[in-house]
Formats: C-alpha cells, structure tokens, sequence
C-alpha cells in the first residue's frame, strides 16, 4: 500500500497512477531533445504511451479548445455539448433572452436588475404581467437604486451581442415622472465589469494583444513554440492542482449554473458609481411626464386618465413594433417605471385625491394583466410624505389627519400584486452596528427590507408577511439583502467591564424595543 | 400543528356550509353574506370553496368528501348559476384559482357560471373618459354594465368583489351603493360581498364625510347591517407562521336569518359564530383547525 502511494502524482485529478507527465515550469522548456512531441489533449503536456490509465485524460476537455479531439470518447463529449447548445441557442431565439420560467408558477419572469431582490420576490424575479411596489420610509432614497436598477437592466437586454439571437429589440422601458426625469435616465448605471485588480489586469491584456513592435518581440522570445502563452496564463499551474477543472465541468454543473447556461443574459450586476455608456436611445426609453391639472384641453375629464392613455399607446405602438427582417416582436418585454409616486415635486396636489390616482393605477394595473407575456410595472412611494407622524414606532392612531394619510397608501398598495418596504434603520442603530463590525465594514447593513405581499403567494392566501427578518446594504457593486440578525458588539480588549456592556444591553433595548433585546454580554 | 385533526367548514347549524333551505326561494327572501379580508390575506380559497359548494353541492375543502364523491357530484347537475361580478380582477385570474383548488376550469361551464369584468377598461370603455360622477358609475356601470346582463332567477347566486373601491375611486356615495345592492338581490336567492377590510381604512370617530375614512366607515357599516352572516379572514396577530396561515371567523350578521322567512314558521337555522385557524400549502390545499 506505501509502495503504490508513493508512486502516485500529487495534485492530479482521479489520483491515476504511472508516471508522471511533463511538468510546465515556466523558464523550463518542458520539450527536451529525446522526448515525446507535444501533441496532448492539454498544450504543454503530452499524452504519455507509459500512462497505464489512460482514462483520466480522455475524460478532459482540452483547454482552450484549440485542439482536436483524438479519442472516439472525447468526440461522443463534444456531440453532447453540441447538441445541448443547440438546444439552449433554439430556446433563445425562439423566446426573449431576458425572460426565465418563474420558480412558482412557472410563467415568464424578467429580472428587477438586482437578484437579492429577483430572490426575495420568491419567484426568481418579477413575473411578467405583474406590478411591485416599493414603499420607503425616511429621507433617504434607496428605491431609487432599485428602480435604476430595473431600467438600466431593461436597457442592458437591448445590447445583447449574440449572433444566434435574432431579435435585437428585447425590452422597452417607460418612465412616467417629472421634470427631472432626463436626469433620472442619464444616471442609470453601468454593467459592473470587475474590481479595479481585474480591470488593471484586462488592461494589460488588452494592450499585450494589440499590434506593436514590443508585443511582437515578445511574443517571438520564446525559443520553442510548444511553450503555452498562447493558453490563458493562469492555467499553467492552475491545471496541475485541479483549479483549472472549475472551468471544464459542463456536463456535471449543477442546477445554478446550469440555470446560468441557460439563461445567460437573464440578469447582470450593476455598479452605481458608473454610468450606462452610451445612454439609452430614444427606440430604447420613452419618457412621459405627468400633466399639469387643466393645461391642455383634452375631452378626458381626469388628466390621470388621459396620461393612461398615453402609456397605453405606447405600449401598443411598441407591440405593434416589426425587426429588421419584418416580423412582429411580439415577445418585447416593456417595463413601466413610476418613480416617486406622489411626490409633491413631479405630482400635482389634486392628484393625491383618491378619485384621481385610483383610477390612473387601477387602469394601469389591468394593462398589465391585459398584456400579462409582455409588461411589467415597478413603482417606488416615500410613506413619509403621507404621514405627520414623524416618531417611527409611535401609534398613529387617533389623529385624523394621519390616519387619512394611510389610508392612501393602503388603498394604492391594493392597486399592487407584490410591495416590497425598505425601512432603513435609525442613527442609533447605525451606530450600534458600525460598533459591532468595525472590523467587518461589509457586514453592516443600512435598513429592514421587508414582505408585505407577493404574487401568486398573497392571492392563495399563504401569510408571507414578513417584517424585520430581512436587511439590505447598498454597496457599489450590488444591492445585497440577507437575514437580519441582532449585531453583539465585540469589544477590542477583554478588559472591559460589565457596566459597559449593561450599557450596551441598555442601548440594544432603546433600539429594539424591550421584546427584541435578545443581546447577552457574556464575561469570560 | 400537524397532530391535530383537520375540521370541515360549516357556517350553518346543520353542518352545511350553505344551507339548501336557504336557497330555495319559497321558504327564505335572498340572504346576503359578507365576507371580509386584509391586504396581503386573499379569500381566494374560500370563494372558490363557496362557487364549488354552490355549482356542484359539495366541496373539496370539507375533508368528509373524497375525490370519488367529488368526481360523482360533479356529473350532478344543480339547478343553481352563479354570477360572479368582480372590480378587481380578470376571469383568467379566478379561473386561474379555481382550477388549482378543485382541477375544474369554470370557463367551462359557461351554461352556470357567468362572469362580468367590470376591472378591465372600468375608466376607459365602462366610464367613458373617466367619468367618475356618481350619475356615470350609476348609469354606466351599475344599470348598463352590471344589471342588465343578469337574467332574474330564483336559482342565481352572486358575488361581487371589490365594490368598496368605488367608494374611494369614485364619486359614489355609499348609500346609493346599498340601493345598487338592493335592486342586485331582486335578480338572485343569494348574495356575497367581498372585501378588504383593513384597519387603516376604518375609523368610527371620523365625522367629516369628505374624508375617505368616514365614506368607507360608512360603507362598512352599511354592509354588515345588510348582512346575515360575516366571514372574516385574516392574518395572525402574533406574526408570521409556517404552520397557521391566519384567522377564519364566523360571525352572525346584523340581520337575523328569521327575518328572511317568507312565511311565519318555525325553523331552527342559525349560524354558527365559530372560528377556524387555516392553513394553506404550497399547493393550494387548505386545512382548516377549529380555535
């Protein structure tokens, strides 16, 4: 048994035994005078005739690709994938690129930009025929992002460079709002394209690859033409202690990333700190402002009404749109934003009567179901704005005026199949939190994010209420959202003594309340 | 909760969840039930338990009746139709519901069921150009839309779903509503009024009819002093749960079901004020748990 270990080679995948086969250090030249040509599955490594288990080698794609498959069992390989993209490209071409079944329900989905939230809404993103609202409470304006998000990434569907696809108008987005929505649209964010290690590593790349006398002097120093530089750099070492075999598992992936194969222009990540270059076009984006009360003398009687009609067009008109080749796009997906709902900057006072934003909402609702393969809409509201009550946690009840205000929300919320409510957390808390990862940066999160209704899931009946149990952090590269649990601050020196944490206990319960001070100072 | 034993659903003191008494049209004056939820909490599953129960004399909720009982009751044909009027979903939607529950498609059976859409197009082809005076929803949509398409028949029971978006959405006072209401019951045995009832939305102290508090307060009021029994759905006030959906409760409403008898007799049919603790799974099937 110690005989045969020591006879095996460390680090390759399956453990085969036999000799072992010409290493790559890079400096050597591996091909010495005497030895094997280098015709291998994998450049710079030759396929030993010694090797008593050939089997472990058959069994690998060739890197890069580059070379042709020698083995009757590697040809049978690369039929299956074949026939398999074959498969996926028929699929795609057939069907929108952004669209993917729902977890549920099994009907089309499209992605809201930020897939924490594609997850949160339960069916892996917001089913197509369906509306979302997103509430906020405070000052600050994080469904804003979101709704950015859900634009730029409508925008993104248009620009897929895929030969095999033959649509090239996938989305449509509309934005209903005020004056400053040209702003709103020029700031829409950019493909997240890596960290700044990445992007300096692309740029050397791509300078490397281009046309000069130094590439070319060092791409001619090499003595021996075996060596691997053409391959991905990396692979070099990689392949020998199996890193390189992440990247070869297609046939064994499993469900993520065979969803990912599937639907590979399902979803992207953004980076808010850029911009989408270029900006949307007029064909990809139509803006439409709310109207002024009794500007224009139209024969509807409700401006919210004749905005409707507006939309309603538009929709129509996108619908009726034909590609290059004459066909109808049927398939378009059109993604109807509403940001700020009843803001008093974009929305005129008599708007927040509820005989005239009803209507307006109830009539876009059933747009929506009416064209149930091919719009979405997702709308953002301040809930501060509609109440005076100002002390979060403190009862409302009992003033009027408050109450009213409510009651608004609670009625346009009917007008919704899923709201999703962003509640960031006080400055007592922030603070609590930045105490206790002051090590971890990353870990701290800005505000609750929670369920109040979901599609499908709401209508059944199912109780998918859920409040405080989830919080988000906006970063740079994403929206992240994960479970909400209570932070124990860490102390730097054990030294501390107990009135200190008493205080902390103290502080978790002005935070939380009294049933949620769940926090235990523990003395070691 | 799993241990315990599932109940069947009775809002009658006969067991029944409707009483077939109360559907014949020589003994009762039509009965008006109300039934009463929150955002977040459909009713979905009860509705459509009350249109299988109502179409096919049995339903699939009450554990007592097996798949085979169900499959011969179907080919049971009552002598009942059921309209069902809604202002805040499509027919795809309740069909969509329907077929989950009890594997029927009720676009199927047209002869019984008939829906009346008055959610698509409300504020653009039924109130032309978003006429929202109380004249227009009366004329348009009550009379044209609503009344004239329902044949009177002493065997028709109908829901309507919605109706207290009108009163916030328009300018329709809720007392012409009850009178809306009044002139429905003459074409039916039966009606029930679906609703969402959220806390936000009532407030008894408010006085000021402009506000909407007081109209929808008021239209509430006027709904359960019309009614012969309530059903209220709702969400659990401790929070969310994985093995209890919410809070079913059966109430007597404010007119007693003596008061319905044509003639002067004695009956014994009451309601029952019980309440349930439901449970709905992932695949639609409820279980209901008495409290």
């Amino acid at each position: 048994m110690s005989f045969q270990r020591k006879n095996k080679v460390l680090g390759r995948p399956g453990g085969a035994s036999g000799p072992a086969p010409n290493r790559i250090v890079p400096g050597r030249t591996p091909n010495l005078p005497g030895r094997i040509p280098n015709v291998g599955l994998v450049p710079g490594r030759s396929p030993n005739p010694l090797l008593s288990n050939s089997r472990a080698i058959s069994n690998r794609r060739p890197v890069g690709g580059t070379v042709a498959p020698s083995h009757p069992q590697t040809t049978t390989t690369t039929t299956t994938a074949t026939t398999e993209s074959e498969t996926i490209e028929d699929h795609t071409s057939q069907q929108n690129p952004s669209i993917k079944p729902s977890i549920i329900t099994s009907q089309p989905t499209i992605s809201t930009g930020t897939s924490d939230i594609d997850k949160l809404i339960l069916h892996g993103g917001l089913p197509v025929g369906t509306s979302l609202l997103l509430e906020e409470t405070g000052s600050t304006d994080y469904s804003s992002i979101l709704l950015k998000f859900f634009a730029a990434q409508g925008i993104v569907h248009n620009r897929i460079e895929d030969p095999n696809l033959k649509n090239t108008t996938n989305c449509h987005v509309i934005v209903i709002g005020g004056g400053n929505v040209a702003s709103w649209v020029k700031e829409l964010p950019g493909v997240y394209k890596g960290s700044r290690k990445e992007l300096k590593k692309k740029k050397i790349r791509e300078n490397e690859s281009k046309l000069s006398v130094q590439n070319i002097i060092n791409n001619q120093e090499p003595a021996n033409p075996t060596t691997t530089n053409s391959v991905n750099p990396n692979l070099k070492i990689a392949w020998r202690y199996g890193l390189s075999n992440s990247k070869n598992s297609d046939a064994s992936a499993d469900a993520k990333d065979f969803m990912n194969l599937t639907y590979p222009y399902y979803n992207n990540t953004f980076d808010i700190t850029t911009r989408l270059i270029p900006g949307p076009r007029p064909q990809e984006i139509t803006f439409l402002p709310v109207p002024f009360p009794g500007s224009p003398n139209k024969p509807e009687k409700s401006q919210m009404i004749a905005l409707y009609k507006q939309i309603e067009s538009v929709v129509k008109n996108q619908l009726e749109t034909r590609d290059q080749q004459g066909k109808s796009v049927n398939n378009k997906i059109i993604r109807i934003i509403l940001p700020n709902l009843l803001n008093p900057s974009t929305y005129h006072p008599s708007y927040f009567q509820t005989s005239e934003i009803l209507p307006f909402l109830q009539s876009l609702k059933s747009l929506v179901m009416k064209y149930s393969n091919n719009l979405t809409l997702i709308s953002s509201i301040s809930t501060d704005l509609f109440s005076l009550n100002l002390d979060h946690g403190s009862s409302t009840i009992g003033s009027s005026a408050s109450m009213m205000k409510t009651s608004l929300v609670k009625l346009l919320e009917s007008q919704f199949h899923s709201i999703l409510q962003l509640d960031p957390f006080n400055e007592q808390l922030l603070k609590l939190l930045e105490a206790s990862y002051k090590n971890q940066p990353t870990k701290i999160q800005q505000g609750f994010i929670n369920v109040a209704k979901i599609y499908n899931v709401s209508d059944k009946g199912m109780m998918c209420i859920k409040m405080n149990e989830y919080a988000f952090r906006n970063g740079r590269r994403n929206f992240e959202v994960g479970e909400w649990s209570i932070p124990v601050e860490e102390e730097d020196d054990g030294k501390k003594n107990k009135s200190e944490g008493n205080q902390t206990s103290k502080k978790n319960e002005e935070i939380f309340g009294t049933s949620k001070s769940t926090t235990k100072n523990i003395d070691f | 909760m799993g241990t315990r034993q599932k109940q069947d659903l009775t809002i009658f003191n006969d067991n029944s969840v409707i009483c077939p008494q109360l559907l014949d049209s020589k003994i009762f004056h039509p009965f008006t039930g109300l039934i009463t939820s929150v955002e977040g909490t459909s009713p979905i599953w009860l509705i459509n338990t009350l249109i299988e129960e109502l179409l096919f004399g049995k339903c699939r909720l009450n554990s007592s009746v097996s798949s085979h009982h169900h499959n011969t009751s179907l080919s049971k044909k009552l002598d009942r139709q059921v309209t069902y009027i809604s202002l805040s979903n499509n027919l795809s939607y309740y069909s969509y519901y329907f077929k989950k529950l009890t594997s029927i498609d009720l676009t199927t059976q047209q002869d019984r069921f008939q829906f009346i859409n008055c959610f698509d197009d409300l504020f653009t082809k039924i109130l032309k150009d978003g006429d929202i005076s109380e004249e227009s929803v009366v004329k348009n949509l009550f009379e044209t839309h609503i009344l004239k398409n329902i044949a009177p028949s002493n065997n028709r029971i109908i829901f309507i779903d919605g109706l207290e978006f009108l009163v916030s959405a328009s300018n329709v006072k809720p007392i012409t509503m009850v009178k809306f209401l009044h002139n429905l019951q003459k074409s039916c045995q039966g009606l029930f009024l679906i609703s969402s009832v959220d806390e936000e939305l009532i407030d008894f102290a408010e006085n000021n009819d402009r506000l909407i508090e007081h109209r929808i307060t008021q239209f509430y009021s006027y709904m359960i002093h019309k009614s012969n029994f309530v059903v209220n759905a709702r969400p659990l006030s401790t929070g969310r749960a994985d093995d209890i959906s919410g809070n079913l409760r059966i109430s007597k409403g404010m007119v007693g079901l003596d008061w319905l008898l044509k003639h002067p007799q004695p009956n014994n049919l009451q309601v029952l004020e019980k309440e349930y603790l439901f449970l709905v799974k992932k695949d639609f099937t409820v279980d209901l748990f008495y409290k």
